[in-house]
């Protein structure tokens, strides 16, 4: 299958700072690619190089086959991209906002109240923006990112700093898109959220990428396979924890449900954060 | 360039211009400079001789003044009302024409007047009221004047009231502000509020959000000039002329806009720049206050090409074959400046990403 997006060995400097060193992947139709990393990893310098914001210094970059560029409308008609900072027309209602950007995009009969509904916006939509929360104004960029049912999906910390309804509803247009056969590019410092939502992650580190691999498969790897079980009652409580790898690991479990009295028993697999610090040797939120 | 991605980002500036309080202000700026120049300007530099008339009988001399251009003339209904009105300074001169006074003076009676000057009037306009009551008196005892009087002016021109004089000034004003102004505004706007990141990753390019904006600038120009004009009734004369004027006025004013507009990150550094760099757009004209400076050095103002048309049309009745080819160069002017912007968005386009 044809990439949506293939990048080849992307490098991109502020001055004499190196933001971002000869990284390159590919993404598939309908997958969602996380690209993990904490602030000032590049992440943001490289979806703007992906958009064609940016010109990198060197490599190239292909949505569906033709080369990015900011000056090729047919391009830049297929991509959809929420950015990080606010940017809409505070002036503006949300549904004018959306109505105005439908037009950019030469789209005809285009229904403003199904995509103000999917995003919780409807009882709002003819209030100026500038009366918007933080997480309505996100919601009406996503809104946005997918007004032209994008073939390549750009979104840049969409959920960053939002109150958990407003980041549900985010996450579940993602997938929708994703579902749809959209191919989206998702960068985040929530390992969580990375680890629900996306099919392969990428971590992004002073602008190089350490690894492009599924969530699963990164903590089969880096993860330690085991479960700790909390046994005992009231105060007579004592956790026992057993490697899985171990042959017998099997028999232990069963004889430890049998003859004790068990409250819970978890799996130890690693966090992506953790596996992030195992791989680059810094955390996510630094 | 796509016009239609054009025509909708105008739209869209419309739509949000007249929530901005600048689009606003460009609007209504040539009602507002023309009431401001015309009415108190001229009222406070250019004061016409005011005169006070108590007639307690028929005298024909109310309806003489009435006649008369150039002064202000009001009525009194009784001795005391036009004495407050001269001790209020409302008027320079109060008259009290006894009953009888027109055949008294038919009769040659050397009827009394009596002249109640303002103590706040202007000495200039006591002189003129005096000569003018002596002449208002000779026609009406039906008496020539005992020469003929030939005016000339100290520069052999014709005579131009203030009111007239001010129109250039107050197009340029127009013209530099809502030129200027309007696109500048409009693009820092977008920066400003990260919206011109997000008309890039759209199939809207560089070219088409700066033309967008030179359009709405170019279009706002031209009619708040034309409304400029109307106003101060400076179209009777070549209208034409003073159309192509403006044009070129706009291209020019535009482009600059423009170039302010990809230089200013921000509002606050496009006032500046405004503050700083306004002065050689309007250099041109110290060198009509200042005659005496070498002309020669107003031409370097890229202003110049369409000022010295604009005041030489509006004040010394020139047509348009004597402007044209200073209106060729002011297009020109114009269009380099627009090619100049080129270069600027690009560079304006790699800051905003970074």
């Amino acid at each position: 299958m044809k990439p949506a997006l293939l990048a080849e060995n992307l490098s991109y400097s502020y001055g004499n700072l190196k933001a971002v060193r000869g990284i390159g992947f590919q993404l598939r139709p309908g997958e969602i690619l996380g690209f993990l990393g904490p602030n000032g990893a590049g992440k943001s310098t490289t979806i703007k190089m992906l958009t064609g914001l940016l010109t990198p210094d060197t490599g190239s970059i292909h949505v569906l086959g033709n080369e990015m560029s900011l000056d090729d409308p047919e391009v830049q008609a297929r991509i959809g991209v929420c950015f990080e900072e606010k940017n809409l027309y505070l002036n503006m209602t949300g549904r004018e906002n959306l109505i105005f950007f439908s037009k950019l995009f030469g789209l005809k009969n285009f229904d403003t109240d199904t995509l103000l509904r999917r995003v919780d916006l409807s009882q709002r939509a003819d209030d100026r923006v500038s009366k918007y929360s933080k997480g309505m104004r996100q919601r009406l960029m996503m809104a946005r990112a997918i007004i032209n049912r994008p073939d390549v999906l750009f979104l840049d910390e969409p959920t960053d700093g939002l109150d958990p309804v407003s980041s549900r509803t985010i996450r579940n247009v993602i997938r929708e898109q994703a579902e749809r056969g959209a191919a989206v590019l998702l960068t985040t410092h929530d390992m969580w959220e990375a680890d629900e939502l996306s099919d392969r992650v990428a971590f992004l580190n002073e602008g190089e990428l350490f690894a492009v691999d599924t969530p699963d498969n990164l903590k089969m790897k880096y993860g330690k396979r085991s479960v700790k079980v909390r046994l005992g009652s009231g105060s007579h409580v004592r956790e026992e924890t057993i490697e899985l790898i171990a042959a017998d690991a099997g028999d232990k479990v069963r004889e430890l449900i049998n003859s004790h009295n068990v409250m819970t028993i978890h799996t130890e697999e690693a966090t992506l954060e953790d596996i992030f610090i195992e791989i680059t040797g810094r955390g996510l939120d630094v | 360039m796509n016009i239609r991605r054009v025509w909708s980002l105008v739209s869209g500036d419309l739509r949000l211009g007249f929530r901005s309080p600048v689009i606003l202000w460009v609007l209504i700026m040539p009602f507002v400079i023309t009431f401001l120049m015309q009415v108190v300007f001229v009222a406070l530099f250019d004061p016409q001789p005011r005169i006070c008339i108590y007639n307690s009988g028929e005298s024909a001399i109310t309806s003489v003044f009435e006649r008369i251009e150039g002064i202000r003339l009001s009525h009194a209904g009784s001795p005391a009302e036009l004495e407050a009105y001269i001790e209020n300074n409302n008027a320079d001169l109060g008259l009290v024409i006894e009953n009888g006074f027109d055949q008294a003076l038919r009769d040659g009676r050397k009827p009394e007047l009596e002249y109640f000057f303002s103590g706040g009037s202007l000495a200039s306009n006591r002189i003129v009221i005096s000569l003018l009551v002596l002449d208002v008196l000779r026609e009406m005892e039906n008496r020539e004047a005992p020469v003929e009087v030939v005016l000339h002016t100290g520069d052999e021109e014709e005579v131009v009231p203030l009111t007239r004089k001010l129109i250039p000034a107050i197009v340029l004003l127009v013209l530099i502000i809502t030129g200027i102004f309007v696109p500048a505004f409009l693009l820092v706007g977008e920066k400003e509020q990260g919206t011109m990141k997000a008309l890039l990753v759209t199939p809207v390019t560089v070219s088409d959000i700066l033309f967008s904006k030179a359009l709405l600038g170019f279009t706002m120009t031209v009619t708040m000039c034309f409304i400029t004009l109307m106003l101060n009734g400076a179209l009777s004369g070549q209208p034409l002329a003073l159309l192509a004027t403006v044009v070129a006025g706009a291209v020019v004013c535009n482009a600059i806009g423009l170039i302010y507009g990809t230089l200013a990150g921000n509002a606050k550094t496009l006032y500046t720049l405004v503050k700083s760099l306004n002065i050689l757009l309007v250099g041109p004209i110290l060198f009509y206050l200042f005659t005496g400076l070498p002309q020669w050095i107003a031409k370097i103002f890229p202003t110049y090409w369409f000022i010295d048309p604009l005041y030489s049309i509006t004040l010394k009745g020139a047509d348009f074959s004597d402007v044209c080819f200073k209106l060729a160069i002011a297009l020109v002017v114009g269009i380099l400046l627009g090619i100049a912007v080129v270069p600027m968005s690009r560079r304006m386009q790699r800051k905003l990403a970074e």
